[in-house]
């Protein structure tokens, strides 16, 4: 596959809004919620968390992308958790469904509404791949500008999750704006050679995070962001490792 | 313009039967495979159930035992000679497996959450990462075939398994791998069908594609598996495929149509295909009043009635995250074999579509075929398929 160049990034997660605070270490002491600028608040009422935590993290990284041409990648390992949770609270009571529950219940949630909020009729996909989720949605979106060429925004998420007897988490949300080409501008990093790379040593993730599946996401956005170049391992399970490189900023161009 | 691929070999099982075989002779006599909903919900509907019993994992995978795994295994154990065959040739590595699902493994966790309300724990048993989560389906299916290529889940509802094959072509011609297992599979369960009737969107009989008094969907099960190759024998090959988003409402298609119609052009556009060189539109025709309109306007703003449209959920019901890939290899049997089924339930067919619905089975040379798949979320896809000579 051809290199892709990165635009920008972001990240959100209870008590770090950005990343900047996430590189910092700078929590905040009363956690807020996803603003999700880019979602209208007549249509954001009717979506879930893990859909507004998406929308957020999307509108970081955009960096000046056209939001109703990019292309998006959703990555989510466990999608929408607590929907379900709400679905079959109410299977286990009157068994009556509520219809925006349903609907909000699909893996492709946060992208729909997002296409709806940014009127947006382009590419969309939603994947899932366990502890691999983070190198497939990079796999995916590599393919996809390999393919079509462009920009392309992949969006890293995962709810913590519902009473289904999972280790806690907490919630992470990470998204990545690579494009087909080198922009004129200039770009933060490029991106190569995502391989498989078994037995790699693994990041240090913060131990509420680490039973996030996208946790592995955390590194290749740290990097970006603190210009780091070299090998950024994908995964936090050594058996089914991922590798991708990154060369930061002058480098890159 | 992208690359061809021929799908070399491919597995099916629905309602319609539990071998390919068994599938493609009830398709071609006109059979339907829906019946009386033997789940416990408070509605009459139609269901496509596999029939017959489905064996358990070998004990290996018991851990990973569900429905949803052995509708899957049923198939991966009859394509299983072809994938040995495939991974002797290009090496474990390089083949990918890219899998379509809505629903998962969800099943198990209603009966684990109506355990937990009668007990207070979930049952000792259940574990939602090897059998609800999307990756359990991909564990099962790399454990039984040893395969190590790049492996991931599409989910993006009734379009999963159409957009796996997008995916599949993309991974090929980005060199990731030299062969793909690809394909879809979902289980009848609880959520799907309440869910469907909350919308008001599920019928009571079994459901009826572009015919004018169609009531809704009927929902089904199944699995459809392919092999997809950088090269090799086979009848039909994928030419290329065409995704795109309504950007429109999550649960209602674009009234214009206009994504459908986006979708296959684009299709049309990256396989160097016109308009007129297509034989026959495989639909996603679920049977709703205004997927069915919205499909229909599409395909006669660009077709016409000339092109015979068929939708084949008459027989195996709505396979959600399966449907994509199932109806992609019923395009690939119209063009192996040359004839297009029944559009089965469509009569009457609604005059207002102004489209060519194929209500008797027809004997016909089919060298293009596309096949459609449209989601919630607005999420939809196109398939063209075409003879591999």
């Amino acid at each position: 596959m051809k290199p892709a160049w990165v635009l920008g990034a972001g990240l959100w997660a209870p008590g770090f809004e950005g990343l900047g605070p996430w590189v910092e270490g700078r929590r905040a002491a009363t956690p807020g919620e996803p603003s999700a600028a880019i979602v209208p608040p007549r249509l954001a009422r009717r979506t879930s968390f893990l859909t507004r935590m998406a929308a957020e993290v999307l509108g970081q990284a955009a960096a000046g992308a056209d939001l109703s041409q990019v292309m998006t990648v959703y990555a989510s390992a466990y999608g929408e958790v607590q929907t379900l949770a709400a679905l079959l609270e109410m299977l286990c009571s009157d068994g009556i469904f509520s219809p925006a529950r349903f609907h909000n219940s699909v893996h492709n949630t946060a992208g729909g509404h997002i296409s709806i909020a940014t009127a947006n009729r382009a590419f969309s996909t939603t994947l899932a791949a366990g502890a691999e989720t983070v190198p497939m949605g990079l796999f995916e979106a590599l393919a996809l500008l390999d393919d079509r060429g462009g920009h392309a925004i992949v969006v890293f998420a995962d709810e913590a999750p519902a009473q289904f007897g999972l280790p806690p988490f907490e919630s992470l949300a990470v998204a990545v704006h690579l494009a087909a080409q080198a922009p004129p501008a200039g770009a933060l990093a490029r991106l190569s050679g995502l391989r498989r790379a078994d037995g790699l040593r693994v990041p240090e993730v913060r131990a509420d995070f680490v039973h996030n599946p996208v946790a592995p996401s955390l590194a290749l956005v740290e990097a970006i962001r603190l210009g780091r170049s070299g090998p950024v391992p994908l995964t936090l399970d050594p058996r089914v490792g991922w590798v991708v490189d990154l060369q930061a900023a002058e480098a890159s161009r | 313009m992208t690359s061809r691929y021929p799908v070399t070999a491919y597995a099916l099982c629905n309602a319609l039967g539990a071998t390919t075989a068994e599938v493609i002779a009830s398709l071609r006599a006109g059979r339907s495979g829906l019946r009386p909903c033997q789940l416990d919900v408070p509605f009459t509907a139609k269901t496509g159930a596999v029939p017959g019993p489905l064996e358990a994992p070998p004990s290996s995978l018991a851990l990973w035992d569900t429905r949803l795994a052995r509708i899957a295994l049923r198939s991966l154990d009859e394509l299983a000679p072809r994938i040995d065959a495939a991974r002797s040739r290009w090496g474990r590595d390089r083949i990918a497996v890219i899998l379509g699902t809505s629903t998962a493994g969800i099943e198990e966790t209603e009966r684990a959450w109506g355990a937990r309300k009668r007990t207070g724990s979930l049952p000792p048993a259940y574990d939602w990462d090897r059998q609800h989560a999307c990756h359990a389906l991909l564990e099962v299916v790399r454990a039984r075939t040893g395969l190590r290529g790049p492996g991931f889940i599409v989910s993006t509802a009734c379009s999963s398994s159409g957009k796996a094959f997008a995916a599949a072509h993309r991974l090929l011609d980005a060199g990731a791998c030299d062969a793909v297992l690809v394909g879809g599979v979902d289980s009848l369960c609880q959520t799907t069908l309440r869910g469907f009737h909350s919308l008001e969107l599920l019928s009571e009989g079994p459901c009826r594609p572009f015919a004018a008094d169609r009531k809704g969907i009927s929902i089904g099960e199944g699995c459809a598996l392919a092999l997809l190759e950088r090269s090799g024998e086979a009848a039909a090959a994928l030419l290329g495929e065409g995704e795109t988003s309504d950007a429109h409402h999550m649960t209602a298609p674009h009234p214009e149509g206009t994504g459908a119609r986006a979708a296959m052009e684009q299709a049309l556009a990256r396989a160097g295909l016109r308009a007129e060189q297509v034989d026959h539109i495989d639909a996603h025709g679920t049977g709703t009043v205004l997927n069915d309109a919205a499909e229909g306007r599409a395909i006669r703003e660009l077709w016409g009635d000339r092109v015979p449209v068929v939708s084949t959920k008459g027989y195996t019901g709505h396979l959600l995250g399966a449907a994509g890939a199932t109806e992609a290899l019923f395009s690939v049997v119209a063009i192996e074999q040359g004839w297009i089924p029944a559009s089965l339930g469509a009569e009457p067919v609604d005059a207002r579509l102004g489209i060519w619905v194929a209500t008797s089975l027809l004997q016909r040379r089919c060298r293009v075929v596309l096949s459609n798949s449209f989601a919630f979320g607005g999420s939809n896809v196109s398939l063209a398929f075409g003879a591999a000579a």
